[in-house]
Parts: C-alpha cells; sequence; structure tokens
C-alpha cells in the first residue's frame, strides 16, 4: 500500500479489464467481491475513467457494474459466468524413460544397405507375353 | 463408357478376347483388371489361363500395394498378392526374394528367411541378391550368419559389415576398431560412458554416413539428454529423429513420456500454450494414455477458457468440444459449451448443452459445482430460453415445465411457460397456468395482465367481460400500470364505439369510465362530447368538446374528429364554426389535418362540403402540395368519384406530381368509359415517368397500361372495389403524416 499526498494511506489503482467477458475483471474485482466491493470498485474506477473524457470505457464499467450492483443482479450473473476448469490434480504415474540400447537399432541401420534400404522396384518388373 | 455397361460387355467375351483385355489392362498399370479377366478367361477355358502372366500381375499389385506411401496401404492384401504369384510360378526366383523383403521389412524373420532362402537355392541375380538380406536376418534372429552356407556367397564389403554386427548378439560388446562411429557409440552407451557415447554420436552426424544412421544418433543424443534431465534438448533431437524416420517403440514411447512430462511442468508452471502444444503431440504416441488425456482434456478447458474470458466464442467452443471428445464431460464443461454456444448464437447445441450440464451436475451437496434446486430450475429456464431462440417450441415447452417443477413458486419461470403455451396457441393450457398463478399469488400483476390478453386474444365475445376484472386489479394492486389503465381505456372506448348507435347512453357511461383513467384524453372528450350531443344533452356535449379543443394540441387526427362530431350530431354551421376556431387557434395546422377531414367527410358522403373546405385551403396554401392529388385519389375509390377530377385537374395546375395526377384521371376516364381519354393521360404520365427514371412509377404505369386492354365490364368491377375497407386499384400515395409539411414544404 502506498501513501498518499498528505500522508493518508492511498487505494492502490485497481487494474480493470475492460474488454474481459466477465464483469468482475472489468472492474478489477476477484470472483465472488461483495456488492459492497463491487461499488467501491466502480466508483474508484469512475474517477479513473470520467465519464466525459472515456465515454467508451465508462459504458464498458456500467455495464459490468449493472450486472452486480445488488445482490440479487449478482446471484444471476455469478450464474451464468464463464467458469475456470477445476484444479488439474496430476495423477500418480510410474513411467520411465528407456534409456537403453536397442540392438534392432543396429539392425535398422543395417537394413539401410542393399534392398532392404530401397522402396522402388519398378526395376525388378519383367514384361509378359501371352 | 460406364463401369457397367463395361462389365456387362466383358461378361460375354470369349477366354481370347478376355486374355487379350487382361494384357490391354496390364499394360496400362490396372493389374486388379488385369487378374478379373485373365482369371476369368482361365474359368472359361482352363488353358486359355496365362499362367506366367497373371503371377507377374499379382507380382506387380503386390509390390504396388506394399511399398505405396498413403495411409490407405493394405499390407497383408499386398503380402497375399506375392504369395499368390508364387504359387502361381514358383520358380520364379524374384517373387520368394521380394516375398522376402517384404516379410523382413515388417519383421517377420522367420518368413523373410524362408523365402529368402527359396530365392537364393535358384540361380540368377536374385538368387544373389537374396544372400545379405538372408545373413542380415540370421543375424537378426540370433544365430550366427558366418556358420551359414549363405556366408560364401557374400561380397567382402558385406561380410564385414555383419561380422561387426554380430558382436552386438551379445553382451559385452565388443567391435572391431573400423565398426561405425554410431556403433561404437552405442556401445559406449551402454557401458555408461556417456561423454564419449555423445562424442561419437555427434561425429556420425558430422560424418556422411547413412541417413538411418543420423536419424539414430539423433534419437540417441536425446537419450543422453533425457539422462541428464534436459527435457527440451530431449524434445528436440527425438523430434528431428521421427522428422529422419525414426519410429520405434522405444522412441515413440520416450517421445511420449517427455512431451506429457514437459507438458506436466508447463501446466504446474502455468504456460497453457506451451503445456497444450506439448501434450497434443504426446497423444500422437500415446492416445491412449489415462492420465495424458485428464491432461490434455484440463489444458483445453483452461485455453477454451482464456479463449472465453477475451471474447473468442468460436476458440472456445471448439476447445470445450476437444475436451470433451479426450477427457470426460462434465457439469463444469457441458455449462460452459453451453454458454459458448449461446454467445455464438447456435441456441439448439446452447439448449443441449444446457441439458448436458443438468444431467451432469453434481448431486453431493459438498461439491464444488453444486447447485440449488432453485438454480437448477433456473438453468432449465434457460435452456427453454435457447430451445425458444431455437425455434424449437415443443421442446422448450417440455423444458419450461421441467423448470416448473424444480422450482414451483418462482412465478417468473412459469410466466415463461405461460408465454411458451401462449406461443404455441395453446390459449386453454395458458389460461389455466395463469389460474395456478394467481392461485400462489392473487396480485402477480403480470399474471393479471396476462390473463386478460389472453381472454381478449381468445375472442370470445361472452368472455371479454372477464379481462375488465384482470385489468382492474391490476390497477387496483399498483395504480400507476400504465398498461392495466391504458388496455382498459381500449376496452372501454372500443366497447362504446359499440353500442353508441344503439346504446348511446350505456355509450356514454363507458366513454366516461374511459376519461376517469385518462382525465386528459382528446380523443375520449371528444367521444364522449359526441355521445352526449347524440343524446340531445348539448350543453353538456359541447363542454367536452370544448375540453377536448383544449388538450387536443396539434392532433391531426382527435381535430378532425371534433369536426366530423359536430357536424353529424350538431349542424353544418357548427362544423364551420370549429373549423374556423381551429384553424384561428392553430395558424401553423399541417394539410394532414385537410386529409384526415377530407377522408370523414367523403365517408359521410359530404364531398360538396370537402369541396368547400379545399377551396380554402386552396386559397390559403397554393405551395407545390401534393393535397389535391391525394384527395382526388381518395375521391376516386369513393361513390362520388367523378369529383376527383376537380381535384386531380387542380393537383395538376397546382404543380403537384403530374404523373401521378395523370394516373389518377387515366383511371377516372377509365371508369367513365373514355379509353381514348385514358390513354393520352397513360402516355403523359409514361413520358413523365421515363424522364424522372422513377422505378417505383414505372413498375406502376405497367400494371396501369394493362388496364387498358381489360374489357370495361371486368374494369369496372376492379376499379369499384370497396372503399375504404378494400384495397383500391392504386391506394393514395400521400396518406398524411406528421412529415408531409417537412417533404413538400407547404405551410398552411
Amino acid at each position: 500500500m502506498t501513501e498518499g499526498p498528505e500522508g493518508a494511506p492511498s487505494r492502490p489503482e485497481l487494474q480493470p479489464d475492460l474488454h474481459s467477458a466477465d464483469p468482475y475483471a472489468v472492474l478489477g474485482l476477484q470472483r465472488g467481491a461483495s456488492v459492497r466491493e463491487v461499488k467501491r470498485a466502480y466508483f474508484a474506477l469512475v474517477r479513473q475513467y470520467p465519464p466525459e473524457e472515456q465515454p467508451e470505457a465508462f459504458k464498458l464499467l456500467r455495464a459490468a457494474y449493472e450486472k452486480l450492483r445488488s445482490a440479487e443482479a449478482q446471484a444471476e450473473t455469478d450464474l451464468f459466468l464463464f467458469q475456470p476448469p477445476l484444479p488439474w490434480e496430476p495423477r500418480k504415474r510410474r513411467r520411465k524413460f528407456d534409456l537403453d540400447i536397442h540392438v534392432e537399432d543396429v539392425w535398422h541401420t543395417l537394413q539401410q544397405y542393399g534392398d532392404l534400404g530401397r522402396t522402388d522396384f519398378k526395376d525388378d518388373f519383367k514384361p509378359v507375353k501371352l | 463408357m460406364g463401369k457397367r455397361s463395361k462389365q456387362k460387355q466383358s461378361s460375354g467375351q470369349s477366354a481370347d478376347a478376355l486374355r487379350l483385355n487382361g494384357l490391354q489392362a496390364f499394360k496400362s498399370g490396372d493389374y486388379t483388371r488385369a487378374i478379373e479377366r485373365w482369371e476369368r478367361a482361365g474359368r472359361q477355358a482352363p488353358a486359355k489361363l496365362p499362367t506366367e502372366a497373371l503371377a507377374e500381375a499379382y507380382f506387380r499389385r503386390g509390390i504396388q500395394g506394399f511399398y505405396r506411401k498413403s495411409q490407405s496401404a493394405d499390407v497383408q492384401a499386398a503380402l497375399k498378392d506375392l504369395r499368390r504369384a508364387i504359387e502361381l510360378a514358383p520358380g520364379e526366383a524374384r517373387y520368394h526374394f521380394h516375398l522376402g523383403l517384404a516379410a523382413h521389412r515388417q519383421g517377420d524373420l522367420e518368413s523373410a528367411i524362408a523365402a529368402y532362402r527359396s530365392a537364393h537355392q535358384r540361380t540368377g541375380e536374385f538368387a544373389s541378391r537374396a544372400g545379405y538380406p538372408l545373413a542380415l536376418a540370421l543375424l537378426q534372429q540370433g544365430q550366427d550368419p558366418a556358420a551359414d552356407a549363405v556366408w560364401a556367397t557374400l561380397t567382402p564389403e558385406e561380410r564385414a559389415r555383419l561380422q561387426d554386427a554380430t558382436a552386438f548378439r551379445r553382451r559385452p560388446y565388443t567391435l572391431s576398431a573400423h565398426a561405425p562411429a554410431f556403433w561404437h557409440g552405442l556401445v559406449a552407451l551402454d557401458r555408461g560412458e556417456l561423454e564419449t557415447a555423445r562424442e561419437l554420436l555427434q561425429q556420425t552426424l558430422m560424418a556422411p554416413g547413412s541417413p538411418m544412421e543420423a536419424a539414430l544418433a539423433h534419437y540417441y543424443l536425446g537419450v543422453l539428454a533425457a539422462h541428464a534431465e534436459d527435457w527440451p534438448l530431449a524434445i528436440k533431437e527425438w523430434r528431428t529423429a521421427a522428422a529422419a524416420g525414426v519410429n520405434t517403440a522405444h522412441f515413440r514411447d520416450n517421445l511420449a513420456e517427455a512431451l506429457q512430462r514437459f507438458a506436466e511442468d508447463a501446466t504446474q508452471a502455468g504456460d497453457i500454450n506451451s503445456a497444450l502444444s506439448a501434450a497434443e503431440e504426446a497423444f500422437q504416441y500415446r492416445p491412449t494414455e489415462k492420465s495424458l488425456r485428464e491432461l490434455l482434456s484440463y489444458l483445453y478447458q483452461r485455453h477454451g477458457y482464456q479463449a472465453a474470458q477475451a471474447g473468442q466464442w468460436s476458440v472456445a467452443q471448439r476447445d470445450w468440444e476437444k475436451a470433451t471428445q479426450v477427457g470426460e464431460d462434465s457439469f463444469r464443461l457441458a455449462y460452459n459449451r453451453a454458454l459458448a454456444c449461446e454467445r455464438a448464437e447456435d441456441f439448439l447445441a446452447a439448449a443441449e448443452a444446457w441439458r448436458e450440464a443438468l444431467r451432469r451436475r453434481p448431486r453431493r451437496a459438498d461439491h464444488p459445482d453444486a447447485i440449488s434446486d432453485a438454480q437448477v430450475a433456473r438453468l432449465w429456464r434457460r435452456a427453454a430460453e435457447a430451445y425458444v431462440k431455437a425455434e424449437e417450441y415443443d421442446a422448450a415447452l417440455q423444458v419450461y415445465r421441467t423448470a416448473v417443477k424444480w422450482d414451483p413458486d418462482n412465478l417468473e419461470t412459469r410466466m415463461m411457460l405461460v408465454e411458451g403455451l401462449l406461443d404455441d396457441g395453446r390459449l386453454w393450457a395458458a389460461e389455466n397456468e395463469l389460474q395456478r398463478i394467481l392461485e400462489k399469488n392473487p396480485d402477480y400483476i403480470p399474471a393479471l395482465l396476462k390473463m386478460a390478453e389472453a381472454i381478449v386474444e381468445g375472442g370470445y365475445w361472452w368472455d371479454i367481460g372477464l379481462a375488465e376484472q384482470y385489468w382492474l386489479r391490476a390497477l387496483q394492486v399498483d395504480p400507476q400500470n400504465e398498461i392495466a389503465r391504458s388496455e382498459l381505456v381500449n376496452y372501454y372506448v372500443e366497447q362504446a364505439q359499440f353500442r353508441i348507435g344503439m346504446q348511446p347512453e350505456v355509450a356514454a357511461e363507458l366513454y366516461d369510465k374511459a376519461l376517469r383513467l385518462q382525465p386528459d384524453n382528446a380523443s375520449i372528450l371528444a367521444s364522449l362530447g359526441g355521445a352526449h350531443l347524440h343524446l340531445k344533452h348539448t350543453a353538456e356535449g359541447q363542454a367536452y368538446i370544448k375540453r377536448a379543443l383544449e388538450r387536443a394540441g396539434d392532433n391531426e387526427e382527435t381535430l378532425a374528429f371534433i369536426c366530423e362530431i359536430q357536424l353529424a350530431e350538431v349542424s353544418e354551421a357548427q362544423f364551420w364554426s370549429t373549423l374556423e376556431e381551429i384553424e384561428g387557434s392553430r395558424p401553423s395546422i399541417s394539410s394532414g389535418f385537410y386529409i384526415q377531414l377530407a377522408q370523414r367527410l367523403i365517408l359521410m358522403g359530404k364531398s360538396a362540403l370537402l369541396q368547400k373546405v379545399i377551396e380554402r385551403v386552396t386559397f390559403k396554401a397554393p405551395s407545390k402540395t401534393p393535397l389535391n392529388l391525394t384527395i382526388g385519389n381518395l375521391l376516386l375509390n369513393s361513390p362520388a368519384y367523378t369529383e376527383a377530377q376537380v381535384y386531380l385537374e387542380r393537383a395538376l395546375s397546382a404543380g403537384e406530381p403530374a404523373a401521378e395526377a395523370h394516373l389518377g384521371l387515366m383511371l377516372l376516364a377509365l371508369r367513365q368509359g373514355k379509353t381514348t381519354e385514358a390513354r393520352k393521360h397513360w402516355r403523359e404520365a409514361d413520358k413523365i415517368a421515363r424522364r424522372e427514371q422513377d422505378p417505383d412509377l414505372l413498375g406502376k404505369l405497367a400494371r396501369a397500361r394493362e388496364l387498358l386492354d381489360i374489357p370495361p365490364a371486368l374494369l369496372n368491377m376492379l376499379l369499384t372495389m370497396p372503399f375504404p375497407g378494400g384495397d383500391s386499384f392504386f391506394p393514395p400515395d400521400f396518406p398524411p403524416d406528421e412529415d408531409f409539411d417537412e417533404d413538400f414544404g407547404g405551410d398552411f
């Protein structure tokens, strides 16, 4: 927290994501913020983005605020927000690397010599007579 | 020629013809057709079977099939062809040799050795070419090729190569000094001498050797990186090996494992894009690994969530569909899919996804995604709304009912069910549902209003009075409710209009009720005044008319209505007096008022009075307004149609749209049977329309032209369509509207 000009602690600037589909993010809040926090953030952001100077930003802020301004609106909004996936819990597994040498790889190198290394055998076709 | 006709033709061919036909196919490279023709020839006449040629066809088809690079290569079918070639020509070493090569490549060493030996036992080129692969197959099988008779037939280089390789038959591997660096590298790796191994493998890459050695050197450099747990380097080396054609099982397992570990680490570090890319690549090698499928599903969900937050609905939708394919569907996943589908306006898919989400909702209360019954009902409602948007009304109704079951006290949801029933035309069911809502809450205004609306919509006259009770109840609950108020006013006015002829007292009472709800409504005041004048309550009637005039403002329709009342209920003198009062108090009154008035006077059959009114107007406003034209057209469709002529001619001389005026005069002439005059007016109108290039007018003229050719009796029937209920042939083009004066610059 930083100090204000007269020694009073000043609130850190909110970091709104104005183009987010999540109204909480638009207001720079975490999901589940209370109606009081929503109001506080909205009014702080209105000072940060005055409507007369930044009308487009203000519109986005206002729209987000409308979705969260009361407990009822918030409940409805919360019910239809995209949900992040539940945390991933790595499955315990015993997988090891195979760091041995494989003799079949030696044979593979040997197969590259002679006819085993070829794929075109048109020369081996013979004409037919009836 | 079509395939079927070719077959039909060949089925009737002789064995000789089939042989020739097969040869032709063979030469064009169509070995399948060649085989089919020759085998058929053999069935027709066994002596005609070209055994050697047929063997060659099987051989060629087998070789082509085996070495085809496409995914559709059917290796087993190719091997079968090669075996069939041997059956037909067992003495041909070439076929044995190639069967050996194919089996060898497939890893079937036993079959390969048998086929090579068959080739090798014979003489010629292929017996000799079978030597090296036979010796190699023996070595691969764990035998010592030097102990086999084939050894003596090998070249010194072949022997040297195989001799060195025999060192790999058993540990400890001891190589000769001139063995390839790659092999030495493998031996060093096997001994745990990692640095030496690395140097030798890198040396392999520097020296121009066989491409397979280089590819495998990359693989083993990856193994060395994995020893050092340098996963990015291991992945890089293995990807290079894969690109160069390495595809062994241990390679696939190692690359998949490295990619999965990388993806897991990146996931934990929050680098979703890198993690997803690695996991997708690992999935190609390890598609059945459960832990990988779970990880990949999670990553698609995360990626989709990021996309949705950025408004990229289609990306989100695609990611969540992939997440469902690789992992298990879940409430949260289906829920997000539904929201993304809604945003992408794919409402049917959204509705289905909502249903899926509801089916998969967690039933345990302590689950992080557990939802209450009310929320379940809300989601069902959302599904129904999506069905409505997708125009799937039956499904929507069914889902609305489910939503009501989950939350029967939610009247908003029940009202949506009512809307659905009404949209589906199920009026009785809607009324029943409304009744149930009102049983729960008799003061629920949306239900009261909807019930009244449903009753009116039902259209049964004996029920209409019931609607009044619901509107009155709604107003009682909320005296400010404007919908209830205006619906009631409309209802009273309609009822009054219906009764004014036979029951003027009742009509006056109804207007009075309406007026109490809207005391400043000038139209109701005028109507009530009219009703009292009708009842000869002159003073009372005129008092209401006076109030109506005060409150009418510039409302043209109401002002014209007031004039009509004075004429109909009092006298022509009173009409003029009121008209003058209106004109005097409203100097800027628009032409729309006069057109309204004209329409009423025409309906009353007072066209002579109309002319007097319009003469005054014309005198007052000689500007280019289409007033005359509009009135002319109105008259044209009335019983007093002959009087249209004055206005239409006046329209021409006043500079109003001339083509339209000529068109009106043409119709009038036609009605009067003056065909020549009608043609003259049509030509005039046509001339103007062409000059002005007005497409609407040209279209209208084309239709009017057809009238000129219609027999007079039929034409008269067409032109005497009922007025004003029926559509006239050309409805007036200039209906009174508020932009009238602005458009035409008129100023009365």
